[in-house]
């Protein structure tokens, strides 16, 4: 027989006898991480004012327009990521407020804002914040600040348009002014009620099953990055004499990297098999679970061959490049963890920078992400498919160039 | 690293390598295994030149590095069977070389929990599958207790009384013994040396 399929066999071999090690290991991983995404979760779920965007008003909120504008920015959709305007009536309060970090920002509105607008005496509002940075809080607080500025504007040309008008037509001055107020207040209210505003339609993407959260496939594609931690103690025993004598044999550096190669790539898929029977199992006789019953887990376990393959060769080059242990152990972790982050496994892409974004969409990670994301919406495509093969290539090509670098290069020491 | 070598031995005697940590020795073992490449030069057995004949080179070389060229977590048996039929294991361990190697004894013991000199004698036993009339071994007894060291030696010593060849590379007093000539690396030129048994002398030399 062929020394390269003796080889296979026998890395194969040797896999396999370090299953229950490997089976501990995956399994306090997940505990970890499990733990690790509930506490991230459950603290933004249960603790919703932590995600909030609080600022403070301080001043002159008793006006109509004014009360009416905090009261809907305040009923404002309850995204993660909205805004809670609070009113307070001392500014002093409010800037002690802002020095324990309660608000990232408190605007003081000046005496009788909204009448002296209306009379044509535009006054400045203040802003005043932690710091002049330009961070998050400060930005949204400047969004909101020309956004109020804006409606007090065009509010006020409606007022006294709609004041002109009535006077030309005979309208009492008292009861035109009312009714002038009367309809820009209604106005405002159409404007500014965001919950009517607007209406989500889903629609399903070609007849498959919608997926309502690509937070699974981020986390699947994290998760099979982490587990290559999991197999440190295979990669660990790894012989470099070994290699030296079947190299010296005529079994070089491709033949060898391609049997270690297939055995791990083997091992791991037969590892993930223990828990795709469990899943599809549950989702079969036990449908009344909701993970169970929203994620269509028959595709997503099959689907998971792919970008495992790929994933595969990522850690297997880079336990070939770190050579130790720990070392490797680390360097997978870092790079699962990065790769994981910037591509979108953890937070969305959207949630990052535009250059983050760009420089993601070159990265493994991404596209492994991108092919489940397919794959559940019943679309893979080529062009994914391509890509990570190209990445498939790339890290068995460079796994062999640093095994023919080790073999030749390290001589006995003697 | 290594200039102009030129040495020959002669069929069933044992050649000792000496030098210094990082002189070459090692490269030159690599070089004549058919691991690294030489700028230019020969291997000749029998005045056949092997270099461009890398499958006569493979089964005229036996070769075993430092270190331990195993897979750890499998037996005896298994790290066998990356060389040997399964056929060939039975009879070598009835009558052939795994049997003066004694590898019978531990033929199902994981290499992780094997001795230094189990390891050692079943690398050995590993390299000697297509029977090479060239044997290359790198610090053989490195680490080993005496009585290991005595028993790897004492089979080396009946590779050579059939007629093979070895190139040994060492330090130990105890493998030179076996030895009938001696050559120290020094610049990247192997020098004769006379070696007599006094160490204190071999390392002034070195």
């Amino acid at each position: 027989m062929n020394r390269a399929i003796k080889y296979f066999r026998l890395q194969l071999k040797r896999f396999f006898k370090l299953t229950p090690t490997v089976i501990v290991l995956s399994a306090l991983l997940l505990g970890a991480l499990g733990m690790a995404f509930y506490g991230m979760f459950a603290d933004s779920e249960s603790d919703e004012k932590n995600s909030l965007i609080n600022i403070g008003i301080v001043g002159d909120t008793e006006d109509s327009y004014l009360g009416m504008a905090i009261n809907a920015l305040q009923n404002l959709d309850s995204s993660r990521f909205s805004i809670a305007v609070e009113t307070i009536s001392d500014e002093a309060f409010a800037a002690e407020k802002l020095r324990r970090g309660e608000l990232v920002a408190y605007i003081v509105m000046p005496d009788n804002f909204i009448s002296e607008a209306i009379s044509g005496n535009m006054q400045k509002i203040t802003c005043v914040t932690s710091s002049g940075a330009a961070d998050f809080g400060t930005r949204i607080t400047e969004e909101l600040m020309k956004t109020v500025t804006e409606i007090v504007a065009n509010s006020q040309k409606a007022v006294y348009g709609y004041h002109r008008a009535a006077l030309d037509n005979g309208v009492p001055p008292d009861k035109a002014y009312d009714q002038g107020n009367a309809v820009a207040l209604e106005e405002l209210g159409a404007i500014l009620n965001r919950e009517g505003a607007y209406e989500i339609v889903e629609v399903g993407t070609s007849g498959a099953d919608a997926i309502d959260d690509p937070l699974i496939c981020g986390m699947t594609v994290l998760l099979l990055m982490l587990w290559g931690i999991t197999c440190c103690t295979i990669f660990a025993a790894r012989s470099t004499p070994l290699s030296r004598v079947l190299f010296s044999k005529g079994t070089g550096a491709v033949a060898q990297i391609l049997g270690e190669y297939a055995a791990y790539l083997l091992f791991m898929t037969s590892i993930l098999t223990i828990p795709a029977v469990v899943f599809t199992a549950a989702a079969r006789f036990l449908p009344s679970i909701p993970l169970l019953e929203q994620y269509n887990f028959t595709r997503l376990f099959p689907g998971i061959i792919i970008p495992l393959i790929t994933i595969a060769a990522m850690q297997f080059f880079l336990y070939e490049a770190a050579g130790g242990m720990v070392s490797g152990a680390l360097l997978q972790f870092f790079c699962a963890m990065g790769l994981g982050y910037i591509s979108g496994c953890v937070y969305p892409a959207y949630f990052f920078p535009r250059q983050v974004q760009d420089a993601a969409a070159w990265l493994p990670a991404w596209y492994c992400r991108l092919w489940l994301d397919e794959l559940l919406a019943g679309v893979p495509s080529l062009k994914t498919f391509v890509i990570l093969a190209a990445y498939f290539f790339l890290f068995l090509l460079l796994s062999v160039l640093i095994r023919r670098v080790r073999i030749k290069r390290e001589g006995g020491g003697a | 690293m290594l200039n102009g070598i030129t040495f020959s031995v002669e069929a069933g005697r044992c050649v000792a390598i000496l030098g210094k940590n990082g002189c070459g020795k090692s490269t030159l073992l690599s070089i004549l295994a058919g691991v690294q490449r030489c700028d230019s030069g020969e291997l000749l057995i029998d005045g056949h030149p092997l270099f461009s004949r890398p499958a006569e080179l493979r089964r005229n070389i036996g070769y075993v590095p430092q270190g331990t060229p195993l897979i750890e977590e499998l037996s005896a048996r298994d790290n066998l069977l990356l060389w040997y039929a399964k056929a060939e294991i039975e009879r070598e361990l009835n009558e052939g070389v795994l049997d003066l190697l004694g590898i019978g004894d531990f033929l199902k013991t994981p290499v992780s929990k094997m001795s230094g000199g189990m390891k050692k004698r079943l690398s050995i036993g590993c390299a000697m599958q297509t029977r090479p009339p060239v044997l290359l071994l790198d610090e053989p007894c490195a680490a080993l207790d005496i009585e290991c060291k005595e028993r790897i030696l004492r089979y080396l010593s009946d590779y050579k009384s059939r007629g093979g060849t070895l190139v040994l590379i060492s330090h130990d007093p105890m493998e030179l013994s076996i030895c009938d000539e001696y050559k120290i690396m020094r610049g990247g030129i192997l020098h004769d040396y006379a070696y007599d048994g006094d160490v204190a002398r071999l390392v002034q030399a070195l």
